[in-house]
């Protein structure tokens, strides 16, 4: 298992963050929205996808505001003061690139079935946000 | 409405060209600038972004890619608009930078790098770090400086971490060495920060000893380049310098460029303040600069001012027209490089017009710097439109038609109540100065952290006495007379005759005191001297006058002869605007 600490730096590099902070208020900012816009039902099955330290993180996020039409990058680009919504997308591509880095395949697909239209996007789109490319690029 | 409200606003506004005293044709050639092309380059790529071309440098199997089509487009957009080779092809890169592209991938086949394939797109050669000038501040320099001290320290000093003569024959050049902890973990790293360090320094050093302040990125930027002509510029890292796949040598380098340098760590994109690691930008540009050929002077200026979309602006060195300064135009790029970013990073349009909108706040003449990027933005039209200009016109247009409309409002009132021209624009240039000292004044506070109280401008006129020429006689630029005083903490300081006695006095006997006061009103004098870049408070009333039945020419030069602060340079235009609007009103009915 990779310790919180090693997992921060790693959204800290996909994030391409320039404060090691900026990876945990990311994190409790998607989770927070996350957990605004879906079921609970919806939530808990999310949350058994989840490996640590990403679980605890989760568990430790205080929901935010709750919405009905399940438009959670508009709740995050407010609440996260993002300058454009495209900046608000990103940090969701950022926490989903650095999830899918810890789960296998069957996982990814538990997780991405369980999220909106909307969100299921961000999730694909996010295979890599890795500056440089992944490493499937040198294959 | 009355007819001569009308023909002004419409003689004022009908050419882009009307609203400044500069020569838009002539940026077209690439004589001093080549600034409109670097709008239209924009627009080609925004465009191919917007086709979803794929701007990003990957490690495919394939000869060419999206990124080297877009690079081509972009150079020749830029050649036509008189950019030299070199000089387009590094632009090019700096726009691509901005919009998305990665600067490097791959090792050894295929290896992409960003500065390699624009200058490829311009079919140039490579050129050497030590033949690429600064850009100007006053004064420049070369890369030369930091090629020098770094080969000087290589003969002198030993300066790799382990003796190379031990090398055993064969491993020499090999993954061996290159892809090991020998290469990764100490040779690249080690080798390459002394390197940048000593380069950074006689940067800086070259800078100070030909009369400039450092230019700290250029600095840094030049050092990290010169470094990076020596270590291998690919290598991926140890993880004590950063992750596999992520950190490569140049932003390893780059650190120790940035903290030779001085440099902040962190900076910052204008309004939208996201924050960019500082060595992971010298780095990226560091690579760009090496590869990219040999550009001119003009070259390096408009590169440097593509990067004035970061907020720290000209006090660390990226650029000088992103504001607080309204700098001549024929420097601004700011708006089409920040849109392009924009686009790149997926921003919508109403996003993009509300950012540049705000990005007007940054200058310390919000009006007219948004007046002069809108007629700039219906110039580049002429070239090339599209989403940029499309954004650009759209945040910029409101606050135009507003700013011409009040000052058309106020000609019209006061020549109406009898005042005659010069009357008018004398009460306009009063104003117009008055308005610069206070803003310069509360912001400078902020940046100096001192009180400066007041900046009063007691006397400023052409004519300072260092030359009897008569046209220096007649144009501030030439021959500025200003007198001031300036209140800093409690304490009063006046200057007379600053720019022909009292600065020049000051900087050559060493009186920091004066010089360090002379802090708080530099940028207000500086801001009078370029005057003009905006000539819309010489404009309006000038074709009012000429719109109520004065002779166009006699209204034009009436007009230059009052206003000779605010319209620092002579112009052409103001005469075709004067003469229009007489030409409307005869052609008005009602």
């Amino acid at each position: 298992m990779i310790s919180k600490e090693a997992y921060l730096r790693r959204v800290t590099v996909l994030g391409q963050y320039c404060y090691p902070e900026r990876a945990e208020e990311t994190l409790r900012l998607v989770f927070s929205c996350l957990k605004g816009v879906l079921p609970v039902e919806t939530g808990r099955r999310i949350l058994e996808f989840l490996p640590e330290p990403v679980r605890s993180i989760w568990d430790d996020t205080i929901p935010g505001k709750q919405l009905t039409d399940g438009d959670c990058v508009t709740l995050a680009k407010e609440t996260g003061g993002y300058p454009y919504r495209a900046a608000a997308e990103k940090a969701f591509e950022v926490v989903f690139a650095s999830i899918r880095e810890l789960v296998d395949d069957v996982k990814v697909r538990g997780i991405m079935d369980l999220l909106p239209s909307p969100l299921e996007i961000l999730f694909v789109r996010s295979k890599s946000c890795a500056l440089d490319g992944s490493a499937e690029d040198f294959l | 409405m009355e007819r001569e409200i009308i023909a002004t606003f419409r003689a004022a506004t009908a050419k882009p060209d009307y609203l400044t005293t500069e020569k838009f044709d002539a940026m077209l050639g690439g004589w001093g600038v080549f600034n409109l092309g670097v709008w239209a380059a924009a627009e080609v790529i925004a465009k191919e972004i917007q086709k979803g071309k794929k701007l990003k440098l990957e490690v495919t199997n394939e000869a060419y890619t999206d990124v080297d089509e877009i690079a081509k487009k972009a150079v020749k957009k830029l050649m036509e608009c008189g950019a030299d080779p070199a000089n387009a092809a590094l632009v090019t890169a700096a726009l691509l930078y901005w919009a998305g592209v990665n600067v490097q991938c791959g090792i050894p086949c295929p290896n992409r790098k960003l500065g390699a394939v624009t200058r490829m797109a311009a079919g140039i050669p490579s050129g050497r770090v030590s033949s690429i000038p600064t850009e100007k501040l006053n004064n420049k320099v070369s890369g030369y400086a930091a090629t020098h001290a770094i080969y000087h320290a290589l003969e002198k000093e030993h300066l790799a971490p382990y003796d190379s003569k031990l090398l055993p024959l064969g491993i020499g050049g090999s993954p061996f060495v290159g892809h090991t902890s020998i290469g990764e973990d100490h040779l690249f790293p080690k080798l390459g920060q002394k390197l940048a360090k000593i380069g950074t320094r006689a940067m800086m050093k070259a800078y100070e000893s030909a009369g400039m302040k450092p230019c700290r990125w250029m600095s840094a930027l030049f050092g990290a380049a010169a470094a990076l002509e020596i270590i291998h510029p690919d290598a991926y890292v140890g993880e004590e310098y950063g992750q596999f796949l992520i950190t490569r040598t140049p932003e390893v380098v780059a650190t120790a460029a940035v903290a030779e340098a001085g440099l902040p760590e962190v900076v910052h994109i204008r309004v939208t303040n996201e924050e960019l690691k500082m060595a992971r930008l010298v780095g990226d540009v560091a690579l760009i600069l090496k590869d990219s050929g040999t550009p001119t002077v003009v070259g390096m200026i408009m590169f440097n001012e593509v990067f004035s979309i970061i907020k720290e602006g000209a006090a660390v060195g990226f650029g000088r027209a992103g504001g607080p300064l309204l700098l001549p135009l024929n420097h601004w790029v700011s708006a089409p490089a920040l849109a392009l970013y924009l686009l790149g990073k997926g921003a919508s349009e109403e996003e993009i017009v509300s950012i540049i909108h705000e990005s007007m706040n940054g200058f310390f003449q919000k009006e007219d710097a948004t007046v002069a990027t809108n007629i700039l933005a219906r110039r580049a039209e002429f070239i090339e439109r599209g989403p940029l200009t499309r954004a650009i016109i759209r945040a910029t247009e409101p606050v135009m038609t507003n700013s011409i409309s009040k000052r058309v409002a106020y000609a019209y009132d006061q020549m109406k109540s009898g005042k005659t021209l010069p009357e008018v624009l004398d009460d306009v240039q009063k104003k117009h100065i008055e308005t610069i000292a206070t803003a310069v004044a509360s912001a400078m506070s902020k940046a100096l952290n001192k009180n400066i109280e007041h900046i009063k401008f007691k006397t400023v006129r052409p004519g300072a006495g260092r030359r009897t020429h008569k046209f220096a006689q007649r144009h501030f630029a030439f021959d500025a007379y200003i007198d001031v005083e300036v209140k800093v903490d409690g304490k009063v300081y006046q200057w007379e005759n600053l720019l022909a006695k009292a600065a020049p006095e000051a900087l050559l006997k060493g009186d920091k005191e004066t010089m360090d006061a002379l802090a708080a009103v530099g940028m207000a004098v500086t801001e009078l001297l370029n005057s003009g870049a905006c000539s819309m408070d010489v404009v309006v009333p000038a074709c009012m006058a000429s719109a109520m039945g004065m002779d166009p020419k006699e209204a034009a030069e009436k007009a230059a002869e009052t206003a000779n602060v605010i319209i620092a340079m002579p112009s052409v235009s103001l005469k075709k605007a004067t003469q229009l609007a007489s030409d409307i009103m005869k052609g008005l009915d009602f």
